[in-house]
């Protein structure tokens, strides 16, 4: 079976742990999981969070935190106390191109229901997500 | 490459390190976009554009 790069895109907060999860998925699945934190601080990392992040590494994937899009404050907490790996836009743009999918993760549900041919029809209600 | 951008939301003031990120990863490579956030997307031609492109990205 091919091993392809997966890119996720992580710019939304409140899915980080999600996302995180989904890149040691791939990875577990003999791909390579990649994730990129863009603009946010962790939250208090568990050690749940530390064992994936570990394991990721060990399976030949990385996180990242995309140090140009976030304050100082979030930088050094993400790099020096969680153990990502820095990255510049820069440098994340070469990732992407180099990825085979790139998958921007936990974007808010969109407000307009999806045409039947989709799988997931659902009704979003758009005032608690937007 | 073919790459194609599909904007769900509308781009806002906010999104400006997207937009530079956007730029970084176009240059030298053939872009098309969709936005879906318009009235009436019709998600056929977004399919068609699906499979005519190298890569796929959604930004925010």
């Amino acid at each position: 079976m091919a091993s392809y790069k997966f890119m996720f895109l992580i710019p939304n907060k409140m899915y980080i742990s999600d996302a995180l999860r989904s890149t040691l998925g791939v990875a577990v699945e003999n791909h390579y999981g990649f994730g990129a934190v863009l603009y946010q601080k962790l939250p208090p990392v568990t050690e749940y969070m530390k064992e994936n992040l570990e394991w990721t590494k060990d399976m030949e994937g990385d996180v990242f935190c995309v140090v140009d899009t976030m304050d100082e404050e979030a930088k050094k907490y993400n790099v020096d106390e969680v153990g990502l790996t820095p990255i510049t836009l820069e440098e994340l743009g070469k990732q992407i191109l180099e990825a085979d999918y790139v998958v921007a993760y936990g974007l808010p549900y969109q407000s307009r229901e999806l045409p039947s041919m989709c799988a997931d029809s659902r009704t979003v209600d758009t005032a608690k997500t937007e | 490459m073919k790459l194609l951008y599909l904007y769900r939301f509308k781009p806002t003031e906010a999104t400006e390190k997207t937009k530079k990120l956007v730029d970084i990863v176009s240059k030298d490579n053939e872009v098309k976009e969709y936005r879906l956030y318009e009235d009436n997307p019709d998600y056929d031609k977004v399919v068609d554009m699906i499979w005519e492109a190298d890569k796929v990205i959604s930004w925010w």
